[in-house]
């Protein structure tokens, strides 16, 4: 077994004498080091003298991943992404007699746009006529959550949030119902599977049937053809969204260049004239990427991207992917509902808040649908922006902009009467010290610059 | 956190017609040791013993740790 320590910037994972046993196997692989040095296997080392909280035969230092995120936080197309690493990783290792005891999509994180896998206490030797241990832990945090959404079109992000352990084949089963009978990979990894977990639920049986198998010659071969066969079908998923062209979907049709130009220069502004240079920047509503892009143009390393929307988000990531941009993190995340802890003792996630902690952020062209489509009161939507522990550069657009007034539009009178900019200045100057605004050359628009009181 | 993981049979027999042509092979085998075992006491005798066999490396595999830490 082995244990996770993370202590501010170095993280350290304490190994027992088996588990440590089988890292040397594992370092002594050709395809551990050729998986580190193209980045899919998170950086490793052994160290000495290091004092940790409990015994262990041996401790690793690995490379810090910025942000940890989470598979209910991210769109389809990165969940995809990290179950093809899982699988071509999982084959390396069989090919050199190891095997992955687990399969979580929880072990696979993203430094920017690259998946990395971060659980090296995964890998064990193989052991005779045993099958893949993670597979079923697979099925049900990698592969049945892309098929809810290929096949049916249901979101799997509320799925993996509402369980930490993933989509059982029984419960995805009943949600494909009919469809997805042609869909590759169905029949055999969802019906099957539920069928035979079903059958096999009694531990008697259980174990008689386990025991022929492995007399049958249950091996590396048949584990190697399994992995292949969940390779296709990963490979050959579709969602049907993904392939729609949403040319116009970009909520900008409503800005005249000129207000994006000078969002623009006020955030260049912002990032270059800081005192200290922020590293890491958090963009709230970040749609196609924008402002994200100015931000790593000004001088920040790196952006956590994130938007309520999962098209939109899985978009932007594959944007990112095709132009080689890594720096640049797209998570889906609705601000009105963020990611909270989970798991065991809530604590084995953490919520998003305490997890990322940016050096700015930025909050543009999102305080009107969080007060006018939300219903949150515009000093709970400042306390939010406080909580994030940064300074921020924040727009807010008056009641006779034309997408608050649309919103407006909709509300009965006199609800939202409290919506304006007075009431606004003055919920931001009690939680934010103000250093910079303008109206942005529409007149419809105020943008500030705000550091935490 | 933790996470524990015992391969279960309903996965193995999945991870079999998964496994295409070497799947087809073990299947073909263990219900061929099936059904020689209905008619041959000598076949009964020997899957006793292999079964047996397997139960003690099971054994001996549940003394070792199968807990995963993840991050």
């Amino acid at each position: 077994m082995s244990r996770v320590y993370r202590d501010g910037d170095t993280v350290l994972r304490g190994m027992n004498a088996e588990a440590f046993a089988d890292f040397q196997q594992l370092a002594a692989t050709r395809f551990f080091a050729a998986a580190v040095e193209r980045g899919d296997i998170v950086r490793t080392e052994v160290v000495d003298g290091v004092e940790l909280p409990d015994d262990w035969a041996g401790v690793l230092r690995h490379e810090r991943i910025d942000v940890i995120s989470y598979p209910y936080e991210w769109p389809f197309e990165m969940l995809r992404d990290a179950a093809q690493l899982q699988l071509r990783l999982t084959r390396e290792a069989v090919a050199e007699k190891l095997i992955t005891k687990d399969a979580s999509s929880y072990n696979v994180q993203f430094a920017g746009t690259r998946p990395v896998f971060i659980d090296i206490g995964s890998f064990e030797r193989l052991r005779k006529a045993e099958p893949w241990p993670g597979y079923r832990q697979f099925c049900e945090l990698f592969l049945n959550p892309l098929l809810v959404q290929a096949v049916r079109d249901v979101p799997f992000q509320p799925l993996l949030r509402g369980s930490v352990h993933g989509i059982s084949p029984v419960v995805t089963a009943d949600i494909l119902g009919g469809a997805g009978r042609l869909t590759k990979g169905v029949f055999t990894h969802v019906k099957l599977h539920a069928r035979a977990e079903l059958r096999y639920a009694d531990a008697d049986k259980e174990r008689d049937v386990k025991a022929e198998l492995k007399r049958a010659g249950f091996g590396p071969g048949l584990i190697d053809a399994q992995l292949k066969n969940l390779e296709k079908a990963i490979d050959g998923l579709k969602w049907d969204k993904q392939r729609s062209t949403w040319s116009d979907y970009s909520d900008r049709s409503h800005y005249t260049d000129r207000d994006l130009d000078a969002k623009d220069e006020f955030v260049r502004a912002t990032i270059s004239g800081a005192a200290q240079m922020p590293r890491l920047v958090l963009d709230l509503g970040a749609n196609d990427g924008r402002f994200s892009r100015t931000a790593l143009a000004a001088g920040a390393s790196s952006v956590v991207a994130v938007d309520s929307d999962d098209l939109v988000v899985d978009r932007l990531y594959r944007d990112l992917r095709e132009e080689g941009e890594r720096r640049i993190l797209p998570l889906v995340l609705d601000l009105s509902d963020p990611s909270p802890g989970l798991g065991w003792r809530s604590r084995e996630r953490l919520s998003f808040v305490d997890r990322v902690r940016a050096d700015l952020v930025l909050c543009l062209a999102v305080v009107h649908h969080l007060a006018l489509t939300n219903t949150v009161p515009l000093d709970e939507i400042v306390t939010f922006l406080a909580d994030l522990g940064a300074p921020i550069v924040v727009e807010f657009p008056h009641r006779d902009d034309p997408m608050a007034s649309r919103l407006l539009a909709r509300k009965r009178e006199g609800v939202f009467d409290a919506y304006d900019l007075p009431n606004w200045d003055k919920a931001l100057d009690r939680q934010f010290h103000v250093h910079d605004r303008i109206t942005l050359p529409s007149g419809t628009r105020t943008l500030y610059r705000c550091t935490p009181r | 956190m933790l996470s524990y993981l015992d391969p279960g049979t309903g996965g193995m027999i999945a991870a079999a017609f998964a496994g295409g042509v070497a799947g087809f092979g073990v299947l073909f085998r263990m219900y061929g040791h099936r059904v020689l075992g209905l008619f041959s006491k000598k076949h009964r005798a020997q899957a006793e013993a292999a079964r047996a066999e397997l139960a003690v490396e099971d054994d001996e595999d549940e003394t070792a740790p199968k807990r995963a830490s993840t991050v």
